[in-house]
């Protein structure tokens, strides 16, 4: 097959979604509770609408309520398909154990293509943001690396991504 | 998912599977349920959509708050605001799904690069858009010459499949006339059969 490029995106695009009022779906992959939380707690005050993958268990139900009194004004759902959620979503952040990036990749790479998807990782020298897009090759792969303290190392190839995802996990 | 694309570019273009397989990485899978949004009015419309299942329609709301249905799109059909998708410039429309749907959505900078990379596409999008063009200018010359009645007889003559997807608010939102004008239509229509 011949080689063909992938589209360069413009510098607008973060400042549109920021302010937009059509929201933005974020379904969030997480391996524990606590890591959903992790991820939730960080974008829940963002104009989104967060679909969080899980299979409706007591925990996770549990996990909704504490998000929803935690901000009311929160638009969460769960979904227990992983493949349809991510076919909602607009964004895609996992967090996930090391061991798990391959196969939810696998599961999502049909319906992630164009999407931001942004994985957490505990570890700097686990999975790399290179690894992760060769697995997602038409998404635009961001890697989150938890470096401890409060402070996230964000990395990634696709420029306007990686500005997209500071402004959600940071801003 | 991309049975329904290729279905309608072949149906204008010749292209090859290799050009198909390149357009199937530029074009973002989205599911849309039910009463959920593609676009809100005042922003930039960033996508242009395929409908590969369900439908959707586009509206505007006036100073009174009454709601002007524009378009509907139907499985096969496109929707997008172009004039925004094009200039950047925010949108004055609202795009919502009707029923839960599975669009195929392209950015500007990925529709550039397939008019780029396979230029049959550049006259599958050319043909699009003067249809489009063509069935604007039929739809305003309605508006301004034909009857209530003779608007929705083209309706259901053009798009029988309306009637059983529609709501009658709806479609009568998109005619141009009340609710109340529609039922009487319908009533005399019905007498006549």
């Amino acid at each position: 097959m011949a080689q063909w490029s992938q589209p360069a995106y413009s510098g607008n695009f973060v400042s549109q979604m920021n302010r937009m009022a059509t929201k933005n779906t974020i379904a969030v992959i997480a391996s524990t509770k606590e890591k959903a939380k992790a991820v939730v707690q960080k974008i829940a005050d963002k104009n989104c609408r967060v679909l969080l993958v899980s299979k409706h268990d007591d925990e996770y139900l549990q996990l909704q309520k504490e998000i929803q009194f935690q901000f009311p004004s929160i638009e969460f759902e769960t979904i227990d398909c992983m493949k349809d959620g991510c076919w909602e979503a607009d964004v895609i952040v996992m967090n996930v154990n090391e061991d798990e990036e391959k196969p939810v990749a696998e599961m999502i790479k049909e319906v992630a293509i164009q999407k931001v998807v942004i994985s957490f990782s505990d570890k700097e020298n686990g999975c790399c943001e290179n690894d992760l897009q060769k697995l997602l090759h038409y998404s635009r792969v961001i890697k989150v690396f938890n470096s401890g303290s409060a402070s996230l190392s964000i990395r990634g190839n696709d420029a306007e991504a990686l500005q997209y995802a500071s402004s959600l996990l940071k801003g | 998912m991309y049975e329904l694309l290729y279905k309608k570019v072949s149906e204008t273009i010749s292209i090859t599977d290799e050009e198909f397989e390149f357009c199937k990485t530029l074009f973002i899978p989205k599911k849309l349920r039910k009463r959920q949004y593609l676009l809100q009015e005042g922003d930039v419309n960033k996508h242009t959509a395929f409908v590969s299942k369900g439908l959707l329609r586009s509206y505007t709301i006036d100073d009174k708050g009454t709601e002007h249905i524009l378009q509907f799109a139907f499985e096969g059909w496109w929707m997008g605001d172009l004039y925004s998708f094009l200039t950047e410039e925010p949108s004055m429309f609202n795009m919502e799904a009707l029923e839960d749907c599975e669009l195929l959505l392209i950015t500007k900078p990925s529709w550039e690069l397939l008019l780029d990379k396979v230029p049959a596409f550049e006259k599958y999008f050319r043909i699009l858009i003067q249809n489009n063009l063509i069935a604007t200018q039929k739809r305003l010359m309605g508006t301004l010459s034909e009857t209530a009645e003779q608007k929705y007889t083209n309706l259901i003559n053009n798009f029988p499949g309306c009637l059983n997807r529609v709501p009658q608010h709806m479609i009568a939102s998109y005619l141009g006339i009340t609710r109340e004008t529609l039922s009487r239509i319908r009533g005399n229509i019905a007498a006549r059969k």
